[in-house]
């Protein structure tokens, strides 16, 4: 085994930016596995190992190990937010999700305004807007290098697990204004704001915090494995 | 030896297997092990890993792990608490079937008789 010299690592980068990839995650393992398999060949077998590799990782079947994997992260954010959620019900955290309820529920009971009620439902957006802003700074900094290395072929370089986990942030925030929108009217309902309103925007800032501590409880266990 | 479509079934039991028997491994690792284990005679092709790799960790049979090597990043996978499981169960049912395989194909051989 031997150590690439750096115009090989720059000759192996560019053999993959052909590949035109834009999962960080699949191109990080391609190219460690053609760092792996070509230090164990000498500088003369260099240019024919590589040609062998090419000929494996080829752009089809770059991209269908990349389709693969996108739906899978997608479908894994789901089902573990998802259980997360789930958990918040089971015997061992129901003091937890408990907890997280009567201080929104003992908070909502001192808001004596609507104005008040407004800015309580308004509170668990604010917060994933500024955990949005968190996560994407972490996630530039992580993928910075790759980025760098692999900068040329146009294609921008995301992480596949990141990015649902993005979206899901971006859900709540993008609803603000449909959200805005029945809160105002349901404000301007001639329904009693004790009875009726203010029970439902409470109901709904519970929800809402569930939903974003589920996410951030998704982030922790996913950037244990994976990179985000 | 040809034995792609022989080993395309198996290459799950294969991976399994070998992540129980060292605690975490990357791609490469395992196509270079099997190659070790074998002789050369069995080679895993990287058009086939990833995917069985990717598929396992999906299914939650294995868990991953980033780690900085030089200067690149390496995926580890290593086995979860079902994939443990699941190595029994594949174990002994690839056993099952390669003992039924040699009854087919020797019908004068008798399990415990080599």
């Amino acid at each position: 085994m031997r150590q690439l010299t750096d115009p090989e690592l720059q000759e192996i980068r560019k053999s993959i930016l052909r590949k035109e990839i834009s999962s960080a995650e699949i191109l990080m393992e391609i190219y460690d596995h053609y760092i792996s398999h070509l230090e164990e060949y000498s500088l003369s077998e260099f240019s024919n190992q590589l040609f062998e590799l090419d000929q494996k990782f080829t752009y089809g079947y770059c991209h269908a190990l990349q389709a693969n994997f996108k739906t899978e992260a997608k479908k894994d954010i789901y089902q573990t937010q998802w259980k997360v959620i789930r958990s918040y019900f089971c015997t061992s955290r129901w003091l937890f999700l408990a907890g997280v309820l009567v201080i929104i529920f003992l908070i909502a009971t001192q808001s004596r305004s609507e104005r008040e009620t407004q800015l309580l439902v308004l509170s668990p957006l604010v917060l994933l807007t500024i955990t949005s802003f968190i996560f994407h700074w972490k996630n530039y900094v992580k993928l910075k290098p790759i980025k760098k290395a692999f900068r040329g072929n146009g294609i921008p370089i995301q992480s596949s697990l990141a990015l649902p986990i993005s979206e899901r942030m971006h859900l709540p925030v993008l609803l603000i204004y449909t959200a805005n929108f029945f809160l105002s009217r349901l404000f301007e309902l001639p329904i009693p704001y004790d009875q009726i309103q203010a029970p439902l925007a409470t109901l709904l800032t519970a929800g809402l915090i569930l939903y974003f501590l589920s996410l951030m409880e998704v982030w922790k266990i996913k950037s244990k494995t994976a990179w985000v | 030896m040809s034995n792609n479509s022989l080993i395309k079934g198996s290459l799950q039991t294969i991976i399994l297997k070998l992540l129980e028997e060292n605690e975490k491994m990357y791609g490469y690792e395992i196509t270079q092990r099997v190659k070790e284990l074998t002789g050369g005679e069995i080679k895993i092709t990287e058009g086939a890993l990833y995917p069985a790799l990717h598929k396992l960790e999906a299914e939650g049979m294995l868990t991953t792990e980033i780690q900085q090597v030089d200067n690149r990043v390496r995926k580890y996978y290593s086995l979860t608490q079902d994939g443990q499981k699941e190595v029994s169960a594949k174990m002994s049912e690839f056993q099952r079937f390669v003992g039924h395989l040699q009854r087919i194909l020797d019908p004068e051989w008798k399990p415990g008789l080599a």
